[in-house]
């Protein structure tokens, strides 16, 4: 499940809960700043060897697993 | 001077000067590029034609190397970064975000996309979207900053990329250069020091207050907004942080108040309204120059720093 591999890389990042963390929670929850969010990206694309695109769409937890998914196949 | 920038670039000196928003244009451009310096004209949030007519002027003034600096906030991007391909420029800088979505078209047209970078991470993802280079940009330079400061910066970005690194924030003369080196940069980029330059044709009024500014004049504002600036301390400024601790306020609000005060700094000189972007190397800026002249005499002064190097060691 990508979920809780993400979940997980994004607590081990930013030094959270993974238990705070849900599909339903947002970047701005986490008060994760764009260069915040880069550090995520990179790690989660090492971590399924893939490489993302991230759009100003994409905003909360659920967005970023979409996004994985469609891309892990 | 030759580094693996001046190579890179095709300039005489490691030395480019910040695409600043509104004082950036091809004047300023121009005279740099032909003092040896990379000249960058700033598109920041001009309109498309606006930047074409710079660019046809920069061309008019100087057939050596220049740049276009590319604000990716800007509500104009997208017709600006087809621009500097239709325009064959030959190299392009960055700033406020992540450039990767133009960055395919721009290296397939043969530009040497040179992007601004506040953070490890942020360098890395260039570098992966083929960036010739970056400007590691420490939070002591004016304008819209970073957290991290140039000391911090610069090294730990050297040691996360394989491409050259640029320093920028803080160094207005040449021992900032030498001090840059040392850190692992092999060119710089400076803007406070060519505000005052003779080819800077902002307003009478700016030139004055940088000339008269010292080390504790600037301060930062908008770090609620989430995308701090660094200027002089003015009514403009002061007001700004009072709007801003109002919690009354709403960040609209904020964005509204200090829209287009850039402009009235740079045009009209307006110390009440005014925003003087600056950074905190204002107070080693002493007088007014040719670009000639001010990068000649920071190249000797970074030839004396590395020279006398071992000057404090007993």
């Amino acid at each position: 499940m990508s979920f809780e591999k993400i979940a997980e890389l994004i607590a081990e990042n930013k030094d959270m809960n993974v238990a705070d963390i849900t599909m339903e929670t947002t970047f701005e929850d986490m008060e994760l700043d764009s260069l915040d969010v880069i550090e995520v990206v990179m790690s989660i694309e090492e971590a399924f060897g893939i490489t993302l695109e991230i759009e100003d769409s994409v905003k909360t937890v659920a967005d970023l697993v979409k996004l994985v998914d469609s891309l892990v196949q | 001077m030759k580094t693996i920038i001046t190579e890179l670039l095709g300039i005489e000196y490691p030395i480019l000067q910040g695409g600043m928003a509104w004082v950036a244009n091809a004047s300023l451009a121009g005279a740099v590029s032909n003092a040896g310096g990379l000249g960058i004209i700033g598109a920041a949030n001009a309109p498309v034609e606006v930047v074409r007519e710079e660019i046809r002027k920069v061309r008019e003034l100087t057939d050596k190397p220049f740049g276009v600096n590319i604000m990716l906030m800007s509500p104009f991007v997208d017709d600006i970064a087809k621009l500097v391909i239709d325009e064959k420029i030959k190299v392009v800088t960055t700033g406020a975000g992540l450039p990767s979505k133009y960055m395919k078209d721009w290296i397939e047209a043969g530009i040497i996309v040179i992007p601004v970078v506040p953070s490890c991470g942020m360098a890395k993802m260039v570098q992966r979207s083929g960036a010739s280079a970056v400007i590691a940009e420490g939070g002591e330079a004016g304008g819209h900053i970073g957290d991290l400061n140039t000391m911090s910066l610069v090294p730990q970005v050297r040691d996360a990329v394989d491409i050259p690194v640029i320093a920028a924030g803080g160094i207005a003369d040449g021992r900032g250069i030498a001090a840059a080196f040392m850190l692992g940069a092999s060119a710089v980029q400076m803007g406070t020091r060519f505000l005052v330059a003779n080819e800077c044709t902002i307003h009478r009024t700016y030139k004055d207050k940088i000339l008269k500014s010292k080390d504790i004049d600037t301060m930062t504002t908008g770090r609620k907004l989430g995308h701090p600036v660094r200027a002089l301390k003015s009514p403009f400024t002061r007001a700004f942080q009072k709007n801003e601790n109002d919690t009354a306020k709403t960040l609209e609000e904020l964005e509204a108040f200090g829209a287009g005060a850039l402009r009235k700094a740079v045009l009209e000189g307006d110390e009440k309204d005014g925003c003087f972007m600056a950074g905190q190397s204002c107070g080693l800026v002493k007088k007014e120059q040719t670009a000639v002249e001010i990068i000649q005499e920071l190249m000797k002064e970074t030839i004396d720093a590395f020279n006398g190097g071992l000057q404090w060691v007993k």
